[in-house]
């Protein structure tokens, strides 16, 4: 049986370990492809891991409109070929986890595939081995699920959307399925507002939030076409 | 290798419209051909093999392209760009954005040179070495182009079946327009090399490739252009020893190239082109105003494109429609949807202080982890 990948958010330490590997990895150099998010640290002092979950019928590849995202004989799902890709950026929006990242100046998506290169000649992806408390981790189904008492669950579900992953998240035993809007519910119900955080002088990590990467949007030159023109126009 | 949804009809369905249009392609191609040579008469009998192969090459590209824009989100991509493009009040304003983004990204790939200017320089040699030799070779192929001996090495030159003008084949314009594609052959070589340099050191890209997809093409396209000049080689230098077995391979080679092109790697010659259509929709798109995602108020996309994207979902079967927030999955940036994902488990195992009623309170996590790890102290400081 193949390999499968696991994550235990709750072991997560936020060290940040994973993300540093990642951005060493050959096929992306200097960009981590796994995120490390804080919640609001008023509210939990969780931190959380994302790596590409391998959906089964994964979202990303079915929008997109240059059939350019594969997956593999064992589920993973593939970056985006890179002569394919014409970076429309459907799978950004698509995403169900938040995962693939768009690389504008080579007009490119990339994302997590696993460590394709590492895992096909046997070896565990970047990302969990280089974890130091097993957040991350890769191997035989059987033998990782008797190293943790609670069961692995790879069933989400969103509004009415039901999704199965290849990667298996930890969870308290009995636990089927994440309802993931479930309990956002509830904290919208407890007056929660999210950027009442920041306001509170509380400080996000730089680099890791999407408004560094939206900064200026409009204005981006996308594909260097607006320079182009200005210095067409003598500007 | 899975595909993804392919198609927006039955399986039965896709494949009776894509032959159609492939018969489509097939029949405008042999009616091009049959006009563009005047009936055959100036149609080369010796380049017979060459013309069947790209008839079955057009009929498969046709029925290729077709099955493709019949994917559901590949659809809503193209009815947008044609519906921006031929917008009359979009013209005067975008006009320039259509053709300098083709000089700049489908001629020149300036986006390539950003990966690495290695791959661009090999890119570039591939792109015209090929895009040249089809320029010369498929107007001569079909008839479009003929050349006719009217003396020991002048030739009479028809376009379209029109007269327009001699050549002297020892003169510098004949020698250099029979030896084009010679010079085309070399730009190919160095190309391919560039390739096969760069799949043999660069690790990144090693173990990813795969025969048939990846090194298939770059065979064909060096094997190609090596008997390409080869031919050349026999003829001016060892008095045409072997031009034949090497004309029978090269033919060969080439006819398989036509047969590949509408399924491997090369397909992207006939897809890119949808960028263009992605540059214009960024450029109308940034104008028409920026989605913010709903939880955090922060801009993550376009408005138009979030939008598309619900319709390109539903059209392949997701539904996430979240009545619990009144918001679509999709409302969300990146960062919330994995804020929010792993508040969720944060509730889940016990690892938020805010609880569903609302009260603040600390909870004790639930073990997702071996019991053993966690003592007792730690327990009651409420770790
Ligand atoms: C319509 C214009 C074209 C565009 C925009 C385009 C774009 C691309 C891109 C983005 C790549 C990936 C390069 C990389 O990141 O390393 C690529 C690869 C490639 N292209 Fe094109 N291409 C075009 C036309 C052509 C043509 C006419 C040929 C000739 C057959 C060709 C042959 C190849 C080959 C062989 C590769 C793979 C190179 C390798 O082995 O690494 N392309 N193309």
């Amino acid at each position: 049986m193949a390999k499968k990948f696991f994550m235990d958010p709750q072991r997560c330490i936020g060290c940040r370990a994973c993300m540093a590997a990642c951005q060493e990895c050959d096929t992306h150099r200097g960009v981590s492809m796994i995120y490390i998010d804080t919640l609001d640290t008023e509210w939990s002092p969780q931190t959380s891991p994302t790596v590409c979950m391998h959906c089964v019928n994964p979202p990303c590849a079915n929008v997109c409109p240059a059939d350019a995202i594969k997956q593999d004989e064992n589920g993973i799902v593939l970056q985006a070929s890179v002569d394919r890709c014409i970076y429309c950026r459907n799978c950004l929006i698509a995403c169900p986890f938040g995962v693939p990242k768009y690389q504008a100046k080579q007009a490119l998506m990339i994302k997590c595939d696993q460590c394709y290169d590492r895992t096909s000649v046997g070896k565990k992806p970047w990302c969990a081995t280089a974890c130091p408390t097993k957040a991350l981790d890769y191997g035989e189904y059987d033998e990782i699920i008797q190293q943790h008492p609670g069961s692995a669950v790879n069933q989400w579900q969103f509004g009415d959307q039901a999704l199965e992953t290849n990667v298996y998240v930890f969870a308290p035993k009995e636990t089927r399925k994440f309802q993931v809007l479930q309990l956002f519910d509830y904290r919208e119900q407890a007056g929660y507002a999210p950027n009442a955080g920041l306001a509170g002088g509380q400080q996000e990590i730089k680099g890791e939030s999407d408004a560094d990467v939206w900064a200026g949007w409009e204005n981006r030159d996308w594909t260097g076409w607006s320079a182009l023109q200005q210095e067409q126009e003598g500007k | 290798m899975q595909d993804t949804k392919p198609s927006i009809y039955s399986p039965r369905q896709t494949t009776i419209r894509a032959s159609l249009i492939g018969l489509g392609g097939m029949a405008l191609l042999a009616l091009l051909i049959m006009l563009g040579s005047r009936m055959l008469a100036f149609f080369d009998p010796a380049l017979t093999g060459y013309a069947i192969a790209s008839l079955f090459a057009a009929f498969a590209v046709a029925f290729h392209y077709g099955t493709w824009l019949m994917r559901p989100s590949t659809r809503v991509m193209w009815r947008r760009s044609w519906q921006f493009f031929l917008s009359w009040p979009n013209f005067r304003r975008y006009f320039w954005v259509i053709p300098i983004t083709f000089v700049r990204n489908l001629l020149f790939q300036s986006f390539i040179r950003q990966r690495s200017t290695l791959r661009w320089v090999m890119h570039q040699c591939l792109f015209w070495g090929v895009m040249l030799s089809f320029a010369v070779t498929f107007p001569l192929v079909f008839g479009w182009l003929h050349f006719e001996a009217i003396g020991t090495h002048t030739y009479q030159i028809f376009i379209f079946g029109f007269q327009v003008g001699q050549m002297n084949a020892l003169g510098p314009v004949g020698f250099n327009t029979f030896h084009a594609l010679d010079y085309f052959a070399v730009l190919v070589i160095i190309g391919c090399a560039i390739a096969y340099w760069r799949r043999w050191q660069d690790r990144s890209i090693r173990p990813v490739q795969r025969v048939l997809f990846d090194l298939l093409p770059l065979h064909l396209l060096m094997s190609i252009s090596v008997t390409g000049l080869m031919l050349t080689v026999v003829d001016l230098w060892f008095d045409g020893a072997g031009h034949w077995p090497i004309t029978l391979t090269h033919q060969f080679l080439v006819i398989m190239l036509l047969l590949y092109l509408p399924f491997g790697k090369l397909f992207h010659i006939i897809q890119r082109p949808a960028s263009l259509g992605v540059e214009l929709y960024y450029k109308i798109g940034s104008k028409q105003g920026m989605k913010n995602c709903a939880r955090c108020g922060r801009p993550y996309g376009l408005e138009l494109h979030v939008e598309d994207v619900k319709t390109a979902l539903n059209g392949v079967g997701y539904n996430f429609w979240l009545p619990q927030s009144g918001h679509h999955w999709q409302d969300y940036c990146a960062r919330c949807k994995r804020v929010i994902r792993a508040g969720a488990y944060a509730g889940l195992v016990g690892r938020a202080w805010v609880e569903p009623g609302g009260l603040q309170q600390t909870q004790y996590a639930q073990p997702t982890s071996p019991v053993s790890e966690m003592t007792d102290e730690a327990k009651q400081n409420g770790n």
